[in-house]
Order: structure tokens, then C-alpha cells, then sequence
């Protein structure tokens, strides 16, 4: 039986020194017997030859070498420690960002049947969204073949019980949401269709388990309590489970039903709105349907929504699905996440680059001090591959060290990064089988890089010639300095490549500091009063807006207000894209005295007149100007170029409001016609501190309509929450440059200091012999100028690359500058020096008489 | 594997078995015990016997056991086991099936 044959194989391995000892004392009584003991032939060989029997060869000598290594490691500790700290950063940086990766971009949500789910697009000849109007979600969900359940959410802010300052981030959903997600509650219950959908059904609320930890204390009676959200009772029937996941990675502390939406929101038209695209909508395949013939399906649906809403639907568009295992990404999105991604995966291996070719100069050292060792080894029998089998069990067990040692700091840096920005509390941030096996590869991959090429040259010497002279002159050969300046010139490139895309980024950030972002904000507050949501429409909202500007203006310090329907700094709403441009284009609607009061300058004409026809005037930034028609004066033509639109009457600068610094946006300025009204915002600038207008503009908004909930806020609030995330990324690129420049510099130092030590009997020599101090400094240095300049060189080119792949994505503020990458190699080239010159200069202490005699 | 003087390659195993069946001996006695049989003709030498030895323990055909000697000095003897019984019967089959095979061969031919 082969499963009694391997028992007894570990059976013997775990009483091996007992039964080798009997088989000893077998063969020992059996010479005996024989009366002739050469007759016997080598015991020791039949004791070898026996034991192979039980233990595949192979097998034992790698469990020797592994011993053998660890016993070398332990009688070496410097070495060991300093080898597995490097790696531990390195591999560490690694696994963080590829665990964060790991988390927001390759885990499929964690719901029920994520490759069922889909998210569904609306895909147009002109236009893509990924809203539909509520009215269609329900159309569709009634109206197909495919799907065996319909999902929706539309995200919202409520006021809760009389905090009337701050809102708190809702999700209205539909009453299938968790149990088609697969999870029910914490305590109490979810919602629950049979109950939840009826007409006269109570207003009921599902509130986060991270709000009722912390806004309520997680207080253990809290299911049944009545609570009053914006000017509505409602029950709280239950707490969702602590890892319930968002679809759209944001964290809503309440769900409340979509249903009962007007509720909350009495008079808006958001569940009658065909042409709004409220709601994100989601649908569960029935079982063998694909995407793809789910979206062929629901032409047929669509195409009866073109003809109950001609207006607002066309047959020839399609509702296109995106699977959850996919992240609800289209591929379009997908390679663009991917190139960011990779873009920053390669920068963190090239800090491990760095770390590894630091302790590829270590781990030469430390071979040529075990030089005799490894000859006596050789003249035992040792075969070539032996010793250097031996060296990479070596370098694999100090990379395993390595690698557990990252994981649990990248462990670390995780959560300390998640603690820092706001990332949801839902996720899950554990090392999962993908982290494990990525720290296995970047083990594995370090080892190669520092292990197998010392540990080949190694075994490449003729290492019997080197234990009987006691190993100078191979040691010479092998501090052939050659390898350890490829080595250095590896890490001084990989330096430069850190350096200089931190250098770009932190330059990046200063020009968003530096107040020229083309607008003004630190005065201006904002006033959201969703009139629309109110039920405040058309005229009555034009109306409404007046009587707010009224009391507003009346005020002494309020310097200029003005309505619009983008808010400078806040989420990016819509962008197009006109067939005669490259850069996309943010549409907004104004007042007149919008860009005096942003502080946006008017490069050419005027800005808008009450009397002008909001359908038939536009103003246009500089940027769109000369990308579309080559020049700014374009007063009088018609937009967009080539089509019977609206006439151009100004020119505005260039201001970027929702992507501050951005070079690939522009702007469209409309006046707001009567149906404007309802969806904007106020805009107001203060003389003095705009804190002090936050609480007059809500009561304004809420005296103007006794409905109206309004929340406030300060653009500059905005705008440093834009800066946060930019900060830490720079601080992150910026400390791994600093940590990358450190290696380098020690490894430098430790190259020339090494370098020094062997060539002593030369400088004695030359000193002898006359040279000068400046000449034997000229002579250490020289051999580095190859190395470091071609680093140098190649880095520069790489990290000047890397900036401006990442300029791409506007996030990132590229600067056309020179400055910055010469400021950074000539900080490093001072830095290297600076770490060459200190031990170089320790060569002129050598005494010439001394030196001839050292060995 | 060193070849011993006149033994067929592969028969080894068959040999110790076949000896075994006998009773449990330890390795000087089977060596001898060999010699002895073969009227002096097959001579296994010790560097094969023990590595065959292990292999059959591995394989569970024998089982070793201390024990004192004639002689008062500690001993292993191996014993047929019941499997090993199994694999002998088989291998002694096969081993006159070949012969005879070659036998009628040069009988004939």
C-alpha cells in the first residue's frame, strides 16, 4: 500500500538517528562475524547508499543546507538583521500597494453571486450615463425576460433628528437591496419587499453599523425607535451587518426606500423625473443569461420606452452591463486602471530594485569572508552546484524572513493609510491568498536579483587554490569591483527615477498652493438648496432664488452673490466631448455675476446681460478656444464649430473648477434659463470671514420656503479636501524617494570604503612613490563616474518618463519645468559625492610603510 | 547498484525473500545462508545486502526485529511479513516463467 509505504518513510525520518545508529551497529556486528573487515567494503558508503533508500537524496541535502544557513545567519547577526529590514521595506512597500490595489480594484464586491450581478449603463449615440431616470427602472424591471430581480440607489443627503448644520450621506434603494446582496441584519431587520414596497407602507429606515456604533451608541434598543429625517417620522426597523458593502465604494450611514422617497423630499418629481438620470440601477441574470444577451434582451424594452418617451429615449440606444466581478468597469475604464496601477507598481519595484541591489553588495561581502570555508567544503567533495545551491537556500531564507517581515508591515501601513484618508470602514483590508502569493513572487524575485549572481561568482572560483593561499588573491578577483558598480549605478538609477517623480509632485502640489488656479475661493460660501428636491420648479424656483438673493444681499458682508449649476471645487459634474477638441469640456450655467464674483478674469467681450436668450449665447475658456479654432478671437462665431448653435460673446481664462491645476479641461459658460433655476446653487462672497455667512444663507434659504432643508459649506473646506489626498500621495513618493536615497547613499559609501581595503597596498605604494593626496582621493573616486553618471542618466530619462505618464490622468499637475529634475540630480550628485569623498578620504591615512606590509 | 559476482540482475530481492521464508535471520546469517544454498556459487556482498534490505522494509515485505544471537550479541532480525509472503510467491512465478520461456529457447532453437 502506498499510503503504508509513506507512513513508514516519515516514521523513519522522525526516529532517523536512532535507526542509523541500530543499521551502525547491525553492519558493526555483521563485520565482526566475517573475521575479515575489508571484506566489508566501505560502511560508510552502505550506510549512505541505505539511507537513500528511505530518503530521496535530494530532500536531505536541502533540509542540510537549510540548516547550514540558518546556522551561518545566526552566527552573523548584523548581516542577517540589516539584510531582512531592507527587504522588509521593500517588500513591504510592495505588498501595501498591491494589497490596496488588491482591495478597491480586484475583489469583485462582497455580495451573493457577483458574477450575476450587473450594473447597467445607458450607452447613446451622443451621450453616456450611468443614471437612468427612476420611472424607466421601474419600466424595465417590470417589462423583461432577463432579469430575475431589479436593483436601484440613488445617493442623497438627509438631515437627521434636529441636527440641522450637518447632513448625513444616505442611499435611497429599492426594497430588494440587501436580500438580493445576500446579507440580512444586524439586528432588527432589512428591508423587506412584501412589506416595504405596499403603497400605505410605514416610513421605515436601515441606518449603517458604523453610525450606530458611533451617533448612537450602539445602543441595543434602537430598533422601533421613531426618528425624524428632514421633516419626516421615521421608524429605524434595523442595523446592517458591520461588512456590508457600497456598490459605488461610498459609506451611507441611512438607506431609506426609494419608494418613499417623496417623503423625505416632499414635492420633488424625482419618481415621475423621465428626463433625469437619478438612479443607478442594477440587475440579477436569471441563470445561463449573459451580459451580452441581457443587453440584446432589453433592446426590445427599450425600444418600447422610445415609444411611450420619444423625448427622452431613442431605440438606438442600448443599456450596457457591467458585471460585478468585472468591478462594475467597462473595458475602457478597466485599462486605465490598469495603467495607473501598473504605472505605481513599478515604481515601488524599483525601490525594491534599489533595496535589492544594496544587499547584493552585502551578500558578496559576506560570501568572500566564508571564501576558506566554502574551499574546505570543496576539497571534502562539494561539487560547484553544491556550494551554490547552498548560497540561494542562503539568500531564499534571508528573502522568507524578508517577505513576513513585509507582510506584517505592510499590514501595518495599510491601515495606518486607511485610518489617514477616508477609506470605508466596510472594506476588508486583510491579506488574502492574491497577498500571499504576491509576496511569495516578490520574494522570489528578490532572491534572484541579489542572491543568484553573488552566489554564481562565488562558485565560479577555483576555491581549493583560494583555501590554501588564504584566499587574497581570489578575494582580489572577486572584488573585481566590476559587479558592485553595476550594482550601484542600479540603485542611483533607481534613486533618481523616486526622486524626480517626487520632485514633480510635490512641484505640482505647490502650484495648486500658489493661489493661480485661475479663480479665486478662499472668501466664497456655497448654499445647496435643491429647490427642485422641494418641489420648487420653474418659475416658482427663479422666484424663490430672488427672495433668497434679496435677504442675502441686504447683509453687510456679503460682497457679491451669484447662482450656478456647477460648484467650483465640488464633484465634477458632466463633461463633454465636441468633435473638434481634445479636451473635455465642463458645462455650466451662471448668473451674470458669476465670474466677477470667482475673480475670473474676461479675456475678450462681455459677460451676460439679463436680456440675453439663455439658448443662444455662450462664453468659452481660452483653452477651448484655441483647441477648437486655433485662436482667442472667435467673438460672433457660432459654437460648436461647424453647427447652427450659439453665438460666442466672451472669452473667459482658463479655471479649471473641478480638477484645480488640470491642463486637459476647459469650460462653457450659459446663462441659466427658467428651468436652471431648480437645480442650482448659490454662490456668495464675503468681505470678511465667509463662516460668518454659512448660518444667515440656510435661514435665508429656509424663511425664502418654510420646505427647504439647506446645507452650507466653504469653498475652501473643499479645497483642502481636494489637497489631502494629493499631500499624502506626495508625501508617500516623496518619504520612499528619501528611504531609496538613504540605500544608495550607503551602498556607495560601502563600495568605495571596500574598495579602499583592498587596493591598501597599492595606495601605499603610490604614496611611496610620491602621488598627492588630491590624486589618490581622484583615484577611489574615479572608478564611480561611469556607474553613477550612466545611472544618472538613464534614471532621469525614466523618472521624467514615469512624471509625465502619470500627467496624463489630470490629477497629476505636470510641470514643463527643468528645474526640478536638475534641482534633483544635482542634490543627488552632491549627496553621492558627499558619501564617496568620507571614506575615500580615509585612504590618505593609510601610512605607506604599513600598507606595503598588509596582507 | 555494484554487481555481485554470478548474481542475475533483479533477483536479489527474490533471493532474500526466498531465504526469509525459512525464518527470520539477521544480515551475516542471510549472507551466509546464501552462500551456503548455492553450494558457494552466489556470494551477495554486504555493500548490496543492506541497501536490499532497507528497500524491503520500506516496501513492508520484511520487518525488523532485536533479538540476542548464538553468540549472546545483540541482533536485527528480519522476518517475512504476510505481504511479504505475497510479493515472494509472485516474484517466484514470474522468475520460472522467464526462465522457462528462455529455457524452451535455447532447448529448441
Amino acid at each position: 500500500m502506498i499510503l503504508d509505504e509513506w507512513g513508514r518513510r516519515i516514521w523513519y525520518l522522525l526516529n532517523r538517528r536512532r535507526l542509523e545508529r541500530e543499521l551502525a551497529d547491525e553492519m558493526a556486528a555483521h563485520r565482526e562475524a566475517l573475521g575479515d573487515p575489508q571484506r566489508f567494503g566501505n560502511a560508510l558508503r552502505i550506510r549512505e547508499e541505505a539511507r537513500e533508500a528511505w530518503v530521496a537524496r535530494g530532500i536531505d541535502e536541502l533540509w542540510q543546507d537549510l540548516r547550514h544557513a540558518t546556522r551561518t545567519l545566526v552566527r552573523a547577526p548584523a548581516f542577517a538583521v540589516t539584510i531582512v529590514v531592507i527587504l522588509a521595506f521593500g517588500i513591504g512597500l510592495n505588498l501595501a500597494f498591491f494589497q490596496l490595489f488588491n482591495v478597491m480594484a480586484l475583489r469583485p464586491p462582497d455580495v451573493r453571486s457577483p458574477e450575476t450581478l450587473v450594473a447597467f449603463h445607458r450607452v447613446g449615440k451622443s451621450f453616456r450615463s450611468n443614471g437612468v431616470p427612476y420611472p424607466a427602472t421601474q419600466f424595465i424591471r417590470d417589462h423583461n425576460t432577463v432579469l430575475s430581480a431589479v436593483l436601484t440607489s440613488a445617493g442623497n443627503r438627509i438631515a437627521w433628528d434636529d441636527d440641522t448644520s450637518t447632513r448625513v450621506e444616505a442611499l435611497g434603494v429599492s426594497a430588494n437591496w440587501f436580500s438580493e446582496l445576500g446579507y440580512s441584519a444586524a439586528l432588527g431587520r432589512v428591508f423587506v419587499e412584501s412589506i416595504d414596497e405596499q403603497i400605505d407602507a410605514p416610513t421605515v429606515v436601515v441606518v449603517s453599523h458604523d453610525f450606530w456604533r458611533t451617533r448612537l451608541q450602539s445602543a441595543p434598543d434602537v430598533v422601533g425607535r421613531t426618528v425624524r429625517i428632514n421633516d419626516e417620522l421615521a421608524t429605524i426597523v434595523g442595523v446592517a451587518p458591520r461588512g456590508f458593502p457600497d456598490l459605488e465604494l461610498k459609506e451611507p450611514r441611512v438607506w431609506l426606500l426609494l419608494s418613499q422617497i417623496d417623503r423625505f423630499s416632499p414635492g420633488t418629481d424625482f419618481k415621475q423625473a423621465w428626463g433625469s438620470h437619478n438612479t443607478q440601477m442594477y440587475g440579477r441574470l436569471r441563470p445561463g443569461v449573459s451580459p451580452e444577451a441581457a443587453r440584446e434582451a432589453l433592446r426590445s424594452t427599450i425600444a418600447e420606452l422610445a415609444r411611450m418617451q420619444p423625448a427622452h429615449f431613442s431605440a438606438d440606444e442600448t443599456l450596457e452591463p457591467y458585471l460585478a466581478t468585472d468591478g462594475f468597469r467597462g473595458p475602457r475604464d478597466r485599462k486605465e486602471l490598469l495603467q495607473i496601477a501598473g504605472l505605481v507598481g513599478m515604481l515601488t519595484l524599483v525601490v525594491l530594485m534599489v533595496a535589492c541591489a544594496n544587499i547584493g553588495n552585502l551578500v558578496l561581502s559576506h560570501a568572500i569572508g566564508r571564501l576558506r570555508e566554502l574551499g574546505v567544503r570543496t576539497a571534502l567533495g562539494a561539487s560547484r552546484w553544491r556550494i551554490l545551491r547552498q548560497q540561494l537556500v542562503e539568500s531564499l531564507l534571508l528573502a522568507a524572513l524578508g517577505a513576513i517581515a513585509g507582510l506584517a508591515l505592510a499590514n501595518w501601513a495599510i491601515r495606518a493609510f486607511a485610518a489617514q484618508t477616508s477609506l470605508p470602514h466596510y472594506l476588508n483590508l486583510a491579506p488574502d491568498i492574491r497577498t500571499f502569493a504576491a509576496a511569495a513572487a516578490i520574494a522570489l524575485l528578490s532572491t534572484l536579483v541579489f542572491g543568484v549572481v553573488p552566489a554564481w561568482m562565488v562558485s565560479r572560483r577555483d576555491l581549493i587554490a583560494v583555501m590554501k593561499e588564504g584566499g587574497y588573491s581570489a578575494s582580489r578577483g572577486l572584488a573585481r569591483v566590476r559587479f558592485r558598480l553595476v550594482l550601484i549605478g542600479a540603485q542611483v538609477m533607481g534613486c533618481c527615477i523616486l526622486l524626480i517623480v517626487a520632485g514633480l509632485m510635490v512641484r505640482g502640489l505647490r502650484q495648486l498652493l500658489v493661489a493661480d488656479l485661475g479663480f479665486e475661493f478662499e472668501q466664497i460660501a456655497v448654499l445647496d438648496a435643491a429647490p427642485r428636491a422641494h418641489g420648487i420648479r420653474g418659475p416658482a424656483a427663479h422666484a424663490y432664488w430672488n427672495e433668497v438673493k434679496q435677504s442675502l444681499v441686504a447683509r453687510g458682508d456679503v460682497e457679491l452673490v451669484a447662482l450656478t449649476t456647477q460648484v467650483p471645487l465640488g464633484d465634477s459634474g458632466s463633461r463633454s466631448f465636441y468633435r473638434d477638441a481634445q479636451v473635455s469640456v465642463s458645462t455650466l450655467r451662471v448668473e451674470p455675476a458669476f465670474f466677477q464674483l470667482m475673480r475670473i478674469p474676461l479675456v475678450l467681450g462681455r459677460t451676460f446681460r439679463p436680456d440675453d436668450n439663455p439658448n443662444a449665447v455662450v462664453i468659452i475658456s481660452r483653452r477651448l478656444a484655441m483647441d477648437m479654432y486655433g485662436r482667442l478671437n472667435m467673438l460672433g462665431e457660432r459654437f460648436p464649430k461647424h453647427e447652427a448653435g450659439t453665438t460666442i460673446i466672451g472669452v473667459s481664462e482658463d479655471a479649471p473648477l473641478t480638477e484645480p491645476g488640470a491642463t486637459t479641461v476647459a469650460e462653457e459658460y450659459r446663462p441659466l434659463g427658467q428651468t436652471h433655476y431648480e437645480d442650482a446653487m448659490l454662490l456668495a462672497r464675503s468681505h470678511g470671514n465667509p463662516a460668518h455667512l454659512l448660518a444667515p444663507m440656510r435661514n435665508a434659504a429656509r424663511s425664502a420656503n418654510g420646505r427647504v432643508l439647506a446645507s452650507t459649506h466653504l469653498m475652501r473646506t473643499s479645497y483642502e479636501e481636494k489637497l489631502r489626498s494629493r499631500t499624502l500621495a506626495g508625501a508617500i513618493v516623496g518619504s520612499t524617494g528619501a528611504l531609496a536615497l538613504t540605500l544608495a547613499c550607503f551602498g556607495i559609501f560601502g563600495v568605495v570604503a571596500y574598495g579602499v581595503a583592498m587596493r591598501t597596498r597599492e595606495i601605499g605604494i603610490r604614496r611611496a612613490l610620491g602621488a598627492t593626496d588630491s590624486s589618490v582621493i581622484g583615484l577611489m573616486l574615479r572608478q564611480l563616474v561611469l556607474p553613477v553618471g550612466v545611472g544618472i542618466a538613464i534614471g532621469t530619462a525614466a523618472g521624467l518618463g514615469a512624471g509625465w505618464l502619470l500627467a496624463h490622468d489630470p490629477f497629476y499637475v505636470p510641470s514643463a519645468d527643468v528645474l526640478t529634475p536638475v534641482l534633483v540630480v544635482l542634490f543627488f550628485a552632491l549627496t553621492a559625492f558627499a558619501a564617496a569623498v568620507v571614506p575615500a578620504a580615509r585612504a590618505l591615512g593609510v601610512e605607506p610603510l604599513r600598507a606595503l606590509r598588509h596582507e | 547498484m555494484p554487481r555481485d559476482a554470478g548474481l542475475p540482475p533483479g533477483t536479489l530481492n527474490l533471493i532474500v525473500l526466498r531465504v526469509l521464508r525459512g525464518g527470520p535471520l539477521h544480515g551475516y546469517a542471510i549472507a551466509r545462508r546464501i552462500q551456503l544454498l548455492s553450494s558457494d556459487e552466489l556470494q551477495v556482498e554486504e555493500g548490496s545486502l543492506y541497501p536490499a534490505l532497507q528497500k524491503l522494509l520500506i516496501k513492508g515485505f520484511v520487518k525488523a526485529e532485536w533479538s540476542v544471537s548464538e553468540t549472546g550479541r545483540k541482533v536485527r532480525e528480519y522476518r517475512l511479513t504476510p505481504a511479504g509472503k505475497k510479493q515472494l510467491d509472485a516474484e517466484l512465478s514470474e522468475f520460472r516463467r522467464t526462465t522457462g520461456a528462455i529455457e524452451s529457447i535455447i532447448d529448441t532453437a
